[in-house]
């Protein structure tokens, strides 16, 4: 009964009016004498005949369906219950052939309308192509839930490490039950020697279970046997789907094919598919076996180490379980693993845990533009509706039944949204190619970003859902008031005050309040990305070029005599200023020039050991004499590296700035000893991408370097120990090439030099500095340039939607401002009349919009860098900024408002 | 007069059943609504059964087209129930739709499809 009592509300007013009551009766009466003694099947099936008749009811005396027969025609001819006819779907055609006209005799109107929804809706759809791309989108991996990456945690200050270290993980995987493999991945050089020549190949080294754990299988081919990840295993080798079209045709017989890899044979067993490109993207992947130096360094976590948790436990079950193999392994090497703490982290969110915020932000600021468009739009139908007022009360007085006549308005919107997916869809088209063009590389899987069927989908729901919401509520305006009193109104209509004027000035708040909460979050970033900029990064980076290379000879050890052969040879090439080298440079991308980043525990001679014996940490760097000049970083004090300090010399070392702030107190550096472990530990291990290798323990501090932001703009300087290349070698270094013309003009020479002085080398990767810059400040710029072009569209948008309203509202009162003027109304004060309303709207729509920035510049904290979330500077320049704009719109209908001529204006009606 | 309403009762033909079974429940008798829908369906052995959403909307268009009134308040009948009568033109356009029915029906016998043919004589010249 209750059902059916609120179905009664679906009925016309007048019908439920005079027979809603005695309908429920009737049912009640009906059922106490016969529904309730049926089975339970019959009293349902007597519910739900009562409730389908009254919706059909309901369908059939809104829209004039049939009732009686040919009666409901004679009455539908008579104009009683409905303009057209039985036949609904006539209707619908009359009315679309209807809604068209509409459209296409506004001109103004329609193309207004759907230019604002259309860049509403390009913009979302842009925006949401890019969620969809990179946060949306399975990972290609099976079951990609149940993987997690794997990553030891220094408890001290709470850093994570790249991965776990190779002794660590083989223990991981021996000892959990909750992990049904664990695996990890060493960043690997191949030389390939193809046709006599050589060339870098990028590479992991997996140890056993990689494929298992990530959840892949070659697309050709198989995968590794468990006797090829033991030490002597075979050679064989995996490729990438890229490698295999690119460098091989997509030959099937790829697989058996022998590459001479690092001088020695491999056998391709297998090809990977495309998507794959786990931990990132390379061309071989290459089995790992346990190698003899993997013991002595455990704290050396840099690898990219991945787990997939067995059916039947959960993540947390594994992280707990995880916990206790840590305490375990503290136990096997306290040295290495005393403050360790090993971290389970979903792989979904390893991979896209830093990109979801800010897509999501743009996401979010994107829709508040379409919010605006909105508004826009239903501003203008609102303005429309006022001035089509009459004629609908005219159909309405003609017998078209108010129904009728929202059906038409809704029509009219559909047509509307339809036209502005169309734009917008093409809007989009641009748009991904813009953002896929601003993108930062770092952000995985953008490349993918395309326009398929999804954002299809979703630009027509957005453009349909907007264009509705725009016309929906005016068009209830609209049809809703009394049809006499619109009719008597007449032309002298002042929407002011009236209820659909009132909504107008509320949506051009709406629209001034967003616009201003997307300005003030545009200028926060603009303020911080100025701030980012403004930091001294402690190097040069313009005119700079980085050549990384790679030089180990069959067993592995670094090419001394070919480093410094090569520095000669490219120090005499004309253009060439200066040439340094180094093992890590600064503001590696790890993309194309791996940073080898390198942390070695060292005690200061004299200095108590820490709590629990455990030693502090610094960055390690090796460089050459040449460097610090090269790369235009500043001797602080005492010497740079000279002649002096050789393979059989004192063996000394340079810190940074930081270094000593941090670990010398502020004291006197120069003399100073230091204990470094670490560099105690001989390199014998297959891959080339160990650090500095060397005999001396114990160094003296000869120099002070100045402080290098490593990691780009926002990083704080760290402190650094640098050694001498002299004294410990090192086969992957980076040349660092100041150049007295644009950088990449030298690249060609550069290599020519290198090939000159051994044709087996080959260049790893070659990039200016200051395209390295760019790409850190890249997740910035794209940001700030996407949320810019937001804010820009919404106060644009804003500002049309402020200068429609007061146009139309000036138009409507031209009789009286004409009267105005006719009494003897000045024209300041005509001007100042109008300003005042629309000054007045953006006043309140300022206050509303600086509520939510507070808001927003809450949310968006985390990407503000030197810059308070409530910036006064952004606080006060942009509303008034705001201000300027909406006075401008203003202005112009109010300047027009002034310069009416009385006669003209009494005229007019 | 009569020509009058025969005239409307035609152009309303055919009927549709809901409107022709509540004409015939009126036909023999004023009626409230409820009383309608057990009428019809003792008429029909309970194959034709009225829900209160039907019949109440075609009582109000019903009552537009003139077709039926609102019955004169009686003596011993529940005064707040409201009773339903019908009017000349609801009984002529029930007469109407069954002289059609009829004639169809006859048409069938012609086309023997029906076992006990009648002469279709019965059809009328002119409704």
């Amino acid at each position: 009964m209750l059902v059916l009592r609120i179905l009664v509300r679906l009925l016309p007013r007048d019908f439920r009016r005079e027979y809603g009551d005695e309908l429920l009766q009737t049912v009640d009466t009906q059922w106490r004498a016969e529904g309730a003694t049926l089975p339970w099947l019959g009293r349902m099936r007597f519910w739900l005949r009562q409730w389908w008749a009254l919706i059909q009811a309901a369908v059939t005396l809104r829209a004039g369906g049939r009732l009686l027969g040919e009666a409901d025609r004679a009455a539908a001819v008579r104009g009683r219950h409905f303009e057209m006819g039985t036949n609904v779907l006539t209707g619908m055609g009359n009315d679309l052939r209807h809604a068209l006209r509409g459209l296409v005799t506004r001109p103004g109107f329609s193309l207004v309308a759907v230019l604002t929804l259309g860049l509403g809706v390009g913009a979302t759809a842009t925006m949401f192509s890019a969620v969809n791309a990179v946060l949306l989108r399975p990972l290609p991996y099976q079951d990609a839930a149940e993987v997690v990456v794997l990553r030891q945690l220094d408890t001290r200050d709470g850093s994570l490490h790249e991965g776990v270290s190779a002794a660590n993980l083989y223990d991981v995987a021996a000892a959990s039950q909750t992990l049904a493999s664990a695996s990890f991945a060493e960043a690997h050089g191949l030389r390939w020697l193809a046709d006599g020549r050589a060339i870098s190949l990028r590479s992991w080294a997996v140890s056993a279970g990689f494929f298992e754990a990530i959840g892949t299988t070659p697309q050709l081919g198989r995968a590794f046997l468990p006797d090829e990840y033991q030490p002597g295993g075979g050679r064989v080798v995996l490729v990438s789907h890229w490698t295999w079209q690119s460098r091989f045709g997509g030959d099937l017989r790829i697989l058996g094919r022998e590459l001479i890899l690092d001088g020695a044979v491999h056998q391709v067993v297998g090809v990977l598919p495309g998507d794959f490109q786990y931990p990132s993207a390379a061309e071989i992947w290459a089995p790992r076996p346990p190698q003899p130096g993997d013991a002595g360094r455990r704290a050396v976590a840099n690898t990219h180490a991945i787990g997939r948790v067995a059916p039947g436990f959960t993540r947390v079950q594994a992280q707990r379980e995880l916990d206790r193999v840590a305490a375990d392994l503290a136990a096997v090497d306290p040295e290495a693993n005393a403050n360790m703490a090993l971290r389970a982290i979903p792989l979904r969110e390893h991979l896209l845990g830093d990109v979801a915020t800010p897509l999501q932000m743009l996401l979010g600021a994107v829709f508040l533009v379409l919010m605006i468009a909105a508004a826009n739009v239903a501003g203008l139908q609102l303005a429309r509706g006022a001035s089509r007022s009459r004629e609908i009360a005219l159909r309405g007085a003609l017998g078209a039944s108010s129904h009728r006549l929202l059906r038409l308005v809704v029509l009219e919107s559909l047509l509307l949204a339809a036209a502005a997916a169309l734009l917008g869809v093409g809007l989009a088209q641009l748009g991904t190619s813009l953002v896929r063009m601003l993108a930062p590389a770092s952000i995985p899987r953008i490349e993918a970003l395309r326009i398929d069927g999804t954002v299809l989908a979703f630009a027509l729901l957005v453009a349909v859902a907007s264009a509705l919401a725009a016309g929906i509520v005016p068009a209830w305006r609209a049809v809703r008031p009394s049809l006499q009193a619109t009719l008597a109104a007449g032309s002298r209509g002042s929407t002011r005050g009236s209820g659909a004027g009132r909504l107008r000035d509320r949506l051009v708040i709406a629209e001034i309040a967003l616009a201003l909460m997307l300005l003030v979050g545009a200028g926060l970033l603009v303020r911080s990305f100025d701030q980012v900029l403004s930091n001294d990064i402690g190097f040069e980076t313009a005119h700079r070029l980085a050549v990384q290379v790679w030089a180990y000879d069959e067993n592995h050890r670094p090419q001394v005599e070919f480093f410094a052969q090569s520095v000669e040879k490219i120090t005499a090439l004309p253009g060439v200023r200066a040439v340094g080298l180094t093992t890590s440079l600064p503001l590696a991308d790890d993309q194309s020039i791996l940073s080898r980043r390198r942390m070695a525990r060292f005690t200061v001679e004299g200095d108590a050991v820490g709590e629990g014996g455990t030693m502090p940490v610094a960055q390690l760097a090796a460089i050459d004499a040449g460097y610090p000049r090269a790369l235009g970083v500043v001797l602080r004090m005492g010497r740079i590296f000279g002649p002096q300090d050789h393979a059989r010399s004192t063996p000394v070392v340079l810190v940074n700035e930081a270094f000593v702030r941090h670990h010398l107190a502020g004291g006197e550096p120069l003399g100073r000893r230091l204990h470094l472990p670490d560099l105690k530990v001989p390199a014998v291990t297959k891959t080339a991408m160990e650090g500095p290798e060397t005999r001396g323990a114990v160094r003296e501090i000869v120099g002070v370097l100045a402080d290098v932001r490593r990691h780009g703009f926002e990083s704080e300087p760290q402190p650094e120990i640098y050694v001498s290349i002299a004294q410990a070698p090192s086969a992957g270094l980076t040349f660092v090439i100041e150049t007295a013309g644009p950088p990449a003009e030298l690249l060609r020479p550069v290599q020519e030099a290198l090939r000159g002085v051994d044709p087996s080398q080959a260049i790893w990767a070659a990039r200016p500095l200051e395209e390295l810059v760019r790409e850190r400040t890249r997740h910035r710029s794209f940001t700030l340039a996407l949320l810019l072009s937001f804010a820009g569209l919404a106060l644009t948008l804003a500002a049309v939607g402020i200068y429609g309203l007061m146009a139309f509202s000036v138009a409507q009162r031209t009789n009286e401002l004409g009267i105005r003027r006719a009494l003897g109304g000045q024209t300041a004060d005509i001007l100042g009349l109008v300003m005042q309303r629309g000054l007045r709207l953006a006043a309140i729509g300022i206050g509303l919009g600086l509520v939510g920035a507070v808001g927003l510049a809450r949310l968006l904290r985390g990407m503000l860098f030197g810059v308070a979330p409530l910036d006064p500077i952004t606080f006060v320049t942009l509303p008034l900024l705001v201000l300027a704009v909406a006075a401008l719109a203003t202005f112009l209908p109010a300047h027009k408002a002034s310069r009416v001529e009385p006669t003209v204006a009494l005229r007019a009606d | 007069m009569t020509a009058e309403l025969q005239r409307r009762a035609a152009a309303a033909l055919p009927l549709t059943h809901v409107a022709y079974h509540v004409l015939l429940a009126l036909a023999t008798a004023d009626r409230h609504g409820y009383a309608i829908i057990k009428h019809v369906s003792a008429c029909t052995g309970g194959r034709v059964t009225l829900e209160a959403g039907t019949l109440y909307a075609a009582i109000k268009r019903m009552k537009e087209e003139g077709w039926i009134g609102d019955a004169p308040p009686r003596p011993g009948v529940d005064a707040r129930r409201r009773v339903y009568a019908i009017a000349d033109l609801g009984r002529e356009v029930l007469r109407a739709e069954c002289r059609r029915l009829e004639a169809m029906v006859a048409l069938a016998h012609d086309a023997k499809v029906l076992p006990d043919a009648r002469p279709s004589d019965t059809w009328p010249a002119k409704i």
